[in-house]
């Protein structure tokens, strides 16, 4: 189910508000629980049932480690627990990428298994990974209540698309929930209509925009096209991600859960480092907890550091998708990071801001060709065009889809600077004493503008479930 | 990760908390109350219906699916929602709408790109046809579409292929034996007239008339009609771009030409639903929302039109929807006109040649229908087969009977039935 249905919206939403506020404190979580995995089967009803496997394997193996003294058998039990873990996340996630290369250049020919990604799987998995090694490290008490560990993994706000969240950032509020007040569910439903809009409006919209450019055949589509396009993609993707995520914190909200900011305007980064530390901050948050601090960080040498990067950047590219273009591209940004950390660094903070910004984003968005390209082959026929005036320049597709996008553009680029949004609520401030009127005026009539498009389009794909 | 928005005085949310609340549940318990349709007019379909709950279809995720068109397809006040949304997309300045672009003056489908498996096919079906009928003399009129012929109008820059080349490459590739009846030099001069609605896919009846213009000699009609008899039926057409698009500021008129000859006198007979009139215009379908079905009630597998003009040929027209309000121009010259839609046709078509004593054929397409189009190939590939079945099945029983001997040939004749 996605958040941005009017199943959702209109049916599943109020049934689940009502049923949670309606039960005493106690059987919240239940309901929590008994709902998200409505929630869950809804799209995946056969994946369901080995989400749960991976609830009661790890709720078990949890309480095992929590139990033993630190030992070498201890150790080996983590050991197996986190490549049980890693092995259903590959099995299902990966062995056709796997057998497909295998194939290719083996001379046997494995059969491919073909099966379908079970919706969130990365998700939950990195978040009972979470769990595991910070039971393991002992940073956090092994929960003994199945009820609250499962509705940890399976909490319908971030099940699918994250924010990921770890166990440690929710254990507090699992084990002693909050009364949710009345103001605070209305931050979360303001979080949450920004997140819908987000989504609706501009993904939605860009995103149409983005599939046209990239369907042109390559010789039909300009240099200026093509540099359009991977902006469009830019676009699409942030609003689409950001906007689940944001959609994500106001639901937890709404139900007493605080999870973490996912994304902090990653487009007016002033580096790449900066980008990484704006975009899906929970997932790099991982990877630099659970990969990149365990492997020594930077403290083992300049080395062994570059390996630490190289591989944490593999990961996250892995992570992102089964396909050769997402390695690329994850080892594409290690390459940056690298360079960046032990080349240019010193140099681009000196450079005025605009440079530094500027170079930033078209780095980004050579990122972006290589995630949205169906192959690295692809994505260099694309790149030749963006960079190299060997065909037509400017060309009347570009100043078509230029023309009859510019406002949606114009407000897209406002929506990624935390300015506009202070805007609105200055703005808001004229109305003296009803300025809390007009800014629910205002998300309300966002609300009602997401209503028409979904009402309206059949088009609402969400890129962030391939992941 | 804690708490970051303490600061921000809480209060404004409660009137936000307060009205989202309101709105999920008055919108949730508004749509259970408001009663199910069953079709809307504005979409031209069956509207999902609330489906039955079971395990099995749960499980395979049917159920899941029908529910949430369900809960779209019966959102209140759906149309009014649409239109909101198409007037927020033209603020932003978008021009083309689902596959509708807002031209000067009108709405155009977007031209469609062939699906070129589809369409080689279909071209291999037409010539191993043509061949297979030596007797036949065969047409073809492939009708090009608004966006071709009145390009100006559209956008400024759209992206809209150029459908010349597509018809080139089409008329290039048929049997020589089929005569081509290319309209595009005709509609071209004529451009500035409204050979198309405006809200809608089709052709006009204006259209239609040059169309026949063009087509009589091709056809080998004489002593065509030189006055029509022009009626408007109709000033208040939306047609089907108009509901894809959602934008409603236009409207169309309809209009018929009657030839003024001395007899045109016809029975139609839907074969479908076994019913037979006198008339090719259903004057009550200019009561429902798609009003072009006032030419022949909308799409039928098969017509047959049998008029007075006993000495005169059998025509064949193999055809798509543009062929309905072209009929009007043709009931004069033939003794009977033989009117299959491949969509929805499932005979024989050999069968139905020979029955009717068939002398022409003529193919009637828009292009963007055509070169989307299978049923067309399934439709000829099929022709004969049932006769070769038949016989081949003859021939087996006969070697049959004669390796067997006398014995069992009452058993053999049971099977064959």
């Amino acid at each position: 189910m996605l958040f941005s249905s009017l199943n959702f919206l209109f049916v599943f939403l109020p049934l689940t508000l009502l049923l949670f506020f309606l039960v005493p404190g106690k059987i919240k979580q239940l309901v929590l629980l008994f709902t998200s995995l409505i929630f869950y089967a809804w799209g995946e009803p056969i994946y369901v049932l080995l989400m749960i496997f991976s609830i009661l394997f790890n709720y078990i193996a949890g309480l095992d480690l929590s139990a033993m003294a630190p030992c070498r058998a201890r150790k080996i039990k983590f050991i197996v627990v986190v490549v049980v873990n890693f092995l259903i996340l590959g099995f299902f996630k990966y062995a056709g990428f796997f057998v497909e290369n295998l194939n290719a250049i083996l001379p046997v020919e494995i059969p491919n298994p073909n099966l379908s990604l079970p919706v969130g799987i990365s998700f939950y998995t990195f978040q009972t990974l979470s769990y595991i090694i910070d039971v393991y490290w002992g940073n956090v008490r092994a929960q003994k209540n199945i009820i609250s560990f499962a509705a940890y993994v399976t909490m319908f706000p971030q099940l699918i698309a994250g924010p990921i969240v770890r166990y440690s950032d929710l254990q507090e509020e699992l084990d002693h929930p909050r009364k949710v007040s009345f103001p605070a569910f209305g931050e979360g439903v303001a979080w949450f209509l920004t997140g819908l809009g987000k989504k609706v409006l501009l993904a939605n919209n860009i995103g149409q925009t983005f599939e046209a450019i990239y369907a042109l055949p390559q010789d039909e589509r300009s240099m200026m096209a093509a540099w359009l396009g991977a902006i469009c993609y830019a676009f699409q993707i942030y609003f689409d991600f950001s906007g689940y995520s944001d959609m994500a914190i106001g639901l937890g909200k709404m139900m007493g859960f605080t999870f973490p900011k996912n994304f902090n305007y990653p487009y007016t980064a002033k580096s790449i480092t900066d980008f990484w530390r704006r975009w899906h901050i929970s997932l790099s948050t991982w990877f630099r907890e659970y990969v990149y601090i365990p492997l020594g960080g930077n403290r083992n040498g300049t080395l062994k550091h570059l390996r630490n990067i190289l591989l944490v950047w593999l990961l996250t590219g892995f992570w992102h998708g089964a396909a050769w273009n997402f390695i690329f591209w994850g080892l594409y940004y290690g390459l940056l990071l690298m360079i960046e950390k032990y080349v240019t660094g010193k140099v681009l903070v000196k450079l005025p801001a605009v440079f530094q910004h500027l170079i930033t984003l078209i780095l980004v968005l050579v990122g972006w060709v290589f995630f949205f390209s169906e192959s690295v082959g692809v994505a260099f026929t694309y790149l030749k065009t963006m960079f190299l005036p060997t065909g037509t320049i400017i060309g009347s597709t570009f100043v078509y889809y230029l023309t009859s996008n510019w406002l949606p553009l114009l407000i897209m680029v406002l929506c990624s600077c935390p300015a506009f949004y202070n805007v609105f609520f200055n703005l808001s401030k004229c109305f003296g004493k009803k300025a809390h009127v007009a800014r629910a005026v205002g998300y309300l009539l966002v609300f009602a503008a997401s209503i028409a498009y979904l009402v309206g389009a059949s088009y609402n794909p969400f890129l962030y479930f391939r992941f | 990760m804690a708490v970051t928005k303490k600061r921000k005085k809480k209060t404004p949310y409660r009137i936000l908390a307060a009205t989202f609340l309101a709105t999920i549940f008055f919108g949730g318990a508004l749509n259970l109350i408001v009663p199910d349709r069953t079709y809307s007019q504005e979409e031209n379909r069956n509207l999902q219906k609330l489906p039955e709950f079971s395990m099995e279809s749960f499980s395979s995720g049917r159920f899941s699916q029908e529910f949430e068109s369900y809960v779209n397809d019966q959102f209140v006040g759906r149309d009014t929602w649409m239109s909101i949304k198409s007037r927020l997309d033209r603020i932003c300045g978008k021009t083309l709408f689902s596959d509708v672009y807002l031209g000067d003056g009108a709405l155009f489908e977007e031209i469609k790109t062939p699906n070129e498996k589809a369409l080689s096919k279909t071209i291999t079906s037409i010539n191993d046809f043509c061949t297979e009928h030596a007797d036949i003399t065969f047409s073809m009129m492939l009708v090009p579409n608004a966006a071709c012929i009145q390009s100006d109008r559209l956008p400024k820059n759209a992206p809209v292929r150029d459908q010349n080349e597509d018809i080139d490459y089409f008329y290039q590739e048929i049997n020589n034996r089929i005569q081509k009846i290319d309209l595009r030099k005709t509609f071209t001069e004529h451009a500035e007239e409204e050979l198309y609605y405006k809200t809608d896919h089709h052709w006009t009846s204006l259209g239609a008339y040059y169309a026949f213009l063009q087509a009589k000699d091709t056809l080998g009609i004489e002593n065509a009609a030189s006055e029509y008899d022009i009626y408007t039926v109709s000033t208040n057409f939306e047609g089907t771009l108009a509901s894809r698009s959602g934008i409603h500021q236009f409207e169309d008129d309809i209009q018929i030409y009657l030839p003024k000859v001395e007899t045109n006198d016809y029975v139609v007979e839907y074969v479908d639903t076994m019913t037979k009139e006198a008339t090719l215009f259903q004057e009550e379908k200019l009561n429902q929302k798609d009003q072009y079905q006032v030419f022949l009630g909308g799409n039928h597998g098969q017509i047959s039109i049998t008029t007075t003009q006993t000495s005169s040929d059998v025509l064949m027209i193999l055809k798509d929807s543009y062929a309905n309000s072209f009929l009007p121009f043709l009931t004069p010259y033939y003794s009977e006109i033989v009117v299959v839609d491949p969509r929805y046709y499932t005979g024989d078509l050999d069968t139905l040649i020979e029955s009717k004593g068939v002398d022409d054929i003529l193919f009637l397409y828009n292009a963007n229908t055509l070169f989307e189009d299978q049923s067309l190939a399934g439709v000829l590939d099929y022709a004969g087969t049932t006769e070769e079945m038949a016989k081949k099945q003859q021939q087996e029983a006969e070697a049959q009977n004669a390796a067997d001997g006398e014995s069992d040939t009452d058993a053999q004749a049971e099977e064959e039935t």
